[in-house]
């Protein structure tokens, strides 16, 4: 079965000169139709690069993107408005991504307009049907964003996202501005969206708790490359790569007793700047810094190394 | 920036419409008088040549000899600069001594929406006093302290006093636009977290607004007023010739009515040179005063 | 739009002016051009009188009229150089922003480098070029005030270039004009108008100046500024003619700027709708009992129905409400709630940060034993000496212009008198403390030299600097990557066990705060709704609120085909908090009586309490009494 979106060595780059960087280094990626797969990364780990060269935001400087089989990379005019018409979007910050001089159903209302020739009494209809969906009253569809709380202004966006009537719905940090009780409300909402609608989801968190619970399957990101991926309980229980490891190391558990890290306590590198090598070394907590003999990752850049179908990490010493 | 400068004061005789020759001396001079000041000037020789020609000119402070007064205009600079940087300077200090501590004793009055009426009364002040241009608040400060209470001299620069009424006439906008810049720069920083860190340390009012305020509020405030002290010569120029005073303004306006071309050139030269030392002060100050500049510099 | 428009104090006012201005401008040469320009020798320089109603200048002519007659060409003037530097300016930036980088980035510096020059000067210089008359002032001036719109277009274009509403409306699919109409013009053309009525006023200063040194409008014809030189040349005999041109000018050019003013008011979206609603006074009733006893160990923070109240709309608002709890010597507590649960404003209120206009009550309120609300009695130097406290972000909460030295020092030489070196030293130390490699080196840089980690762990620092009983952490790990996160944890969680400092985290992670804390305090709407060690509230959580937060973040290896537990809803703004308890249109265990009374704090166990009708009953409260 041809994935929804599948993604082969895909890079973005930005800026020129000095200032040049690679914010996605070779991203290969596979959502199977109807799956939810993961983006995990902390900062400079080029999650959001890549939501946005997928979605054509951004100009992607190698490699594919490929939706339901069909090459849909950098596209312009038709190709255009089929990436639009299959995949969407949900920003992270609900109070910046919708044009405060609109009224939210004006904004519904257009997005669905761009995909469907409809008239004015159907297209509203449409939005309405919409807002009730995502758990909004409809009259409220003459207000404006600065009206609506956090929550309500996400639910909105993923309205506006779902009137395109997409196959994929790429959703990046969706959840990290909002209350963590209101976060939860959202996150059920995608959840049976998804159901209804047999919809695809890329979702992108620095949450494991939220990737976890939406995702079957999850990639992990370290400055601009995929670390690890496979399927997320797979991942999480028993991690190859050593900055997954870290990462749930770092997740307060409730109810679990905290153990004083050991591990090497340098900060993220700057994207600008990767280190040589395998660009976790400095921070791995089994690498050189920790093992002096692991002088391969100071200056071996580590590939892909599968280790079934679908799983597979970048690293010299896995673990376990 | 200063090869255009010196290409731009050059290009004023060539792109004259006509022939400048002929405008110079007016329409009923004769030809070979034309011809003669033409070759003068150097008209006839190819573009290249002529700049070559005016730029090494330039650098050997030659800048030619006025077409009226026939005194070589770097003389004529040289006797004006001082009256024009007496007043632009006392100009200077005037708004640097009033408009800073007005501007952050407002920030500090009507922080955190405290004092309303005194937000609104200094916005209001504020925004007329903006409106108010150099040549205006000059005539009006002449009327009430020349005309009205005969205190003051209007014209020349005999009198030690008649310094006060041009360098007041030129600095009262700009005082007001960086008073008003000021206070809400000063605004900005009390409102930043890390005022609200140095609190927390209860550190003494003054290391809160001396240390952890002044510096901060006078980077943005030169980032942002920079243009207010470049204007400051464009006000000179004018009020001089408003006042009477012997400065370069006074001679450069002479000089365009009587297309006295040599002495535009020089005196604009003069002047463009001066406002670029001017913005690069400022760039340096900024640079020690603010260490992501100076970091982002090397 | 309107509405927001007339709001503005001077939007009325501006606009009458301006339209009296311009109607001047159109009528008086037709109604009063003739009698302007008539020479009167015999009435020459005379006063004001019943015909002259400002009197003569020195050719018998009408003062008063011949100024209002002049209207007309000033303004004339000064709209075409508003339109020719706005369309140079606007032009030329608009292309500069579209070029390719390299290109751009010289453009740009191209753009700052004329606009540095005084307009004036640049007007004068093109009248040397051009000759003098009302053409080349007006062009001259237009040329000069370009750069400026220049800027304008460019930061515009920029501004546009990263806004995410935009992207978003890409990534829908919305196509390059409908963005361009609906998205992007709206932005610009309000800040464009606003600009250009600023732009025209600019222009009429510059252009009467040009006409007043004798650059601009050339005799017979008259325009303000030419009139103005004419005014000031018989100024000792004649002062009305200076002076009633003068005011023309500035009256023009103030309500030009007043109606800008109005107009950026009026665009301003958050203005527009419906009104909000308005503020509810509320009278809180509930009863404060004793939080449970620290074991008779020292108390480091008791607190009382500590209240904070900030007025709004008229009323009050309470963002904290009664507030009790005791902190022991060397104890870990956290503070947990969302947006709204006031407790920030908790930290803040005992550490007497609390910004204006608010106000902070208090039935006690003491640190290591002495009153906080007595200023005598808890000075600077004594709060200084023990209590610290760490921020959120590190990147906004340390000053970017000073020193990491300066800031870790500063403190100590003001409240513990040490000298610069010994200050030094200590900074060093406490750099130790929390595992900054090389910290000397660290004393002479600047914040945004270092990591979010490193900062953050200098903020410790600095706060432990004077050794305080208590350091207040306000959401110390929140602007922070997960894995730079544990290491702050344990930092703190290492300066409580080795130091013995009391710790108070604030929160709205439940996971963060039970990772060090042994004991947590929740926090709704302003009160605390449970108070409880942290043992106990993983394994039995008794508010439904607290269950709620709990569940609302599932285990790692959880069903992922098991909806979260939510409850619906959100935290309730603070002037529309329900009567009765807070929670209870949130609440699945909502009973009527929870609609009508607001619950106090009961104990259920050890070291447990909660504010709850139905999961912590207590004994039968008749009548809470009342504030």
């Amino acid at each position: 079965m041809t994935a929804a979106l599948e993604l082969r060595d895909l890079t973005v780059r930005y800026g020129y000169g000095s200032s040049a960087m690679t914010a996605v280094d070779s991203a290969s990626l596979t959502l199977p139709e109807g799956g939810t797969v993961g983006l995990v990364g902390e900062s400079g780990s080029g999650k959001s690069s890549l939501a946005r060269a997928v979605i054509g935001l951004v100009r992607a400087a190698s490699g594919r993107v490929v939706v339901a089989g069909d090459d849909l990379t950098n596209p312009i005019g038709a190709r255009r408005r089929r990436l639009t018409g299959r995949v969407q979007m949900v920003f992270q910050d609900p109070y910046s991504s919708l044009n405060p001089r609109m009224t939210v159903g004006d904004a519904i209302f257009e997005a669905v307009r761009v995909h469907r020739a409809i008239g004015r009494t159907a297209g509203h209809a449409e939005v309405a049907h919409l807002m009730n969906r995502v758990g909004l009253e409809s009259s409220a569809a003459d207000r404006f964003p600065h009206q609506f709380s956090g929550g309500q202004r996400q639910r909105v966006a993923i309205a506006r996202a779902l009137a395109a009537r997409p196959r994929v719905l790429i959703a990046d940090e969706v959840t990290s501005a909002l209350d963590v009780s209101v976060q939860a409300n959202v996150l059920n909402l995608l959840k049976a969206l998804q159901r209804e609608l047999s919809l695809s989801y890329l979702v992108i968190s620095h949450d494991l708790s939220v990737v976890n619970f939406m995702c079957e399957r999850v990639a992990v990101m370290y400055l601009g490359r995929i670390v690890e991926a496979g399927m997320t309980d797979e991942v999480f229980s028993a991690p190859s790569h050593p900055y997954t490891r870290l990462l749930l190391d770092s997740v307060p558990e409730l109810g679990s007793e905290p153990e004083l890290s050991h591990s090497v306590a340098a900060d993220i590198p700057d994207p600008r700047r990767p280190p040589p090598g395998c660009r976790f070394h400095t921070r791995c907590p089994v690498g050189p810094m920790a093992d002096p003999e692991r002088t391969r990752c100071r200056v071996d850049d580590p590939g892909w190394v599968a280790a079934g179908a679908e799983r597979g990490a970048a690293c010299h010493y896995p673990l376990a | 920036m200063l090869i255009a400068l010196l290409f731009a004061t050059f290009m004023i005789v060539r792109l004259v419409p006509g022939d400048p020759a002929r405008r110079i001396l007016g329409s009923e001079a004769s030809p070979e008088d034309v011809q003669a000041l033409r070759t003068e000037m150097g008209l006839d020789m190819p573009i290249l040549n002529q700049f070559a020609s005016y730029s090494s000119h330039v650098f050997r402070i030659d800048l030619g000899h006025s077409f009226i007064t026939n005194q070589p205009v770097a003389q004529i600079i040289a006797e004006r600069l001082p009256r024009t940087a007496e007043l632009a300077l006392a100009a200077l200090l005037l708004v640097l001594i009033l408009s800073i501590p007005m501007g952050i004793a407002a920030g500090v009055a009507t922080r955190e929406r405290r004092r309303p009426r005194l937000e609104l009364a200094f916005g209001a002040l504020t925004s007329v006093g903006g409106a108010l241009p150099e040549y205006l608040a000059a005539t009006f400060l002449a009327f009430f302290f020349a005309v009205f209470l005969r205190l003051l001299p209007v014209a020349g620069a005999d009198n030690p006093l008649s310094v006060v009424l041009p360098a007041l006439a030129i600095s009262i906008r700009p005082i007001v636009v960086l008073a008003r810049i000021v206070r809400v720069e000063t605004l900005n920083v009390l409102a930043q977290d890390f005022i609200r860190t140095a609190r927390s340390k209860r550190l003494p009012a003054v290391l809160l607004y001396g240390r952890h305020t002044l510096r901060n509020v006078i980077t943005s405030a030169l980032t942002i007023g920079g243009l207010v002290f470049t204007g400051l010569l464009g006000g000179t120029v004018v009020v001089e010739n408003v006042f009477a005073w012997p400065g370069l303004g006074t001679v450069l306006v002479q000089a365009v009515l009587a297309r006295d071309y040599p002495v535009i050139q020089g005196v604009t030269l003069f002047l463009g040179i001066a406002v670029v030392v001017v913005n690069t002060t400022i760039d340096l100050l900024l640079g020690v005063l603010d260490p992501r500049t100076a970091v982002r510099a090397q | 739009m309107a509405r927001a428009f007339l709001s503005a104090p001077s939007g009325i006012a501006a606009t009458l002016l301006l339209l009296l201005i311009i109607a001047v401008g159109v009528l008086a040469p037709i109604v009063w051009g003739d009698a302007a320009a008539r020479v009167d020798l015999a009435h020459a320089t005379e006063g004001p009188s019943g015909h002259f109603l400002l009197g003569t200048d020195k050719l018998g002519r009408d003062i008063l009229l011949r100024t209002l007659v002049a209207t007309q060409l000033s303004l004339l003037m000064a709209l075409a150089s508003a339109l020719i530097g706005a369309g140079l300016g606007l032009g030329f930036g608009g292309l500069v922003a579209v070029l390719p980088a390299p290109a751009r980035t010289v453009g740009e510096r191209v753009i700052e480098v004329v606009l540095s020059f005084p307009p004036i000067l640049v007007a004068i210089f093109f009248t040397a070029i051009v000759g003098v008359g009302i053409q080349s002032a007006i062009v001259a001036t237009g040329i000069a005030f370009a750069p400026s719109f220049a800027r304008l277009a460019n930061s515009l274009a920029r501004s546009v270039a990263s806004k995410d509403d935009i992207a978003a409306a890409r990534a829908v699919g919305i196509g390059p004009l409908r963005v361009f109409t609906r998205y992007v013009l709206p932005n610009i053309a309000e800040t464009l108008i606003v600009a250009t009525s600023a732009g025209i006023a600019a222009a009429l200063i510059a252009v009467s100046a040009l006409s007043f040194l004798g650059l601009g409008v050339q005799a017979p014809q008259f325009d303000w500024g030419r009139t103005l030189t004419e005014g000031i040349a018989s100024f000792y005999t004649a002062p009305l003619q200076a002076l009633a041109v003068a005011f023309a000018i500035g009256a023009a050019g103030l309500s030009l700027g007043f109606l800008g003013e109005a107009f950026a008011h009026a665009t301003n979206p958050l203005l527009w709708g419906a009104g909000r609603g308005h503020a509810i006074a509320r009278t809180v009733l509930q009863q404060s009992t004793d939080p449970s006893p620290r074991n008779g160990r020292p108390l480091v923070l008791s607190v009382r129905d500590l209240t904070v109240t900030f007025p709004r709309n008229g009323g009050r608002v309470t963002p904290v409400d009664s507030i009790s709890f005791d902190m022991a010597e060397g104890e870990v507590i956290g503070i947990v709630g969302e947006s709204g649960s006031g407790k920030s404003l908790t930290a803040l209120a005992i550490s007497r940060l609390v910004p204006y206009p608010g106000e902070v009550s208090a039935k006690r309120l003491e640190l290591a034993g002495r009153n906080l609300l007595d200023p005598n009695e808890t000075d600077d130097r004594f709060l200084a000496l023990n209590l610290g406290m760490v921020f959120q972000d590190p990147m906004s909460s340390l000053n970017p212009v000073l020193t990491i030295g300066t800031q870790l020092t500063e403190g100590a030489r003001v409240h513990s008198n040490l000298g610069r070196r010994e200050a030094q030293s200590r900074a060093i130390a406490r750099l130790s403390e929390v595992h900054i490699p090389n910290p000397e080196q660290l004393l002479s840089a600047y914040p945004f030299e270092f990591s979010g980690g490193m900062r953050q762990r200098s903020m410790i620092a600095m706060s432990r600097m004077n050794e305080p009983r208590l350091i207040i952490a306000d959401e110390p790990t929140t602007a922070l990557d997960v894995t730079v996160q544990k290491q702050i944890i344990d930092v703190l969680r290492e300066l409580n066990r080795e130091r013995g400092t009391a710790i108070l985290l604030i929160s709205h992670n439940i996971g963060v705060v039970a990772q060090i804390c042994s004991r947590v305090i929740v926090m709704y709407a302003g009160r605390v709704i449970e108070d409880v060690d942290t043992r106990s509230l993983l394994r039995k959580p008794a508010h439904p609120y607290t269950r709620a937060l709990i569940a609302a973040v599932p285990p790692l290896g959880a069903d992922r085909s098991v909806p979260l537990t939510t409850v619906p809803g959100r935290p309730p703004d603070l002037d529309a908090i329900p009567s009765g308890c807070p929670f209870n249109p949130r609440c699945p265990l909502v009973t009527s009586r929870c609609r009508v009374e607001s619950p106090s704090l009961v104990a259920i166990g050890d070291s447990h309490s909660a504010a709850c009708w139905v999961t912590a009953p207590g004994p039968s409260a008749d009548t809470p009494s009342a504030r």
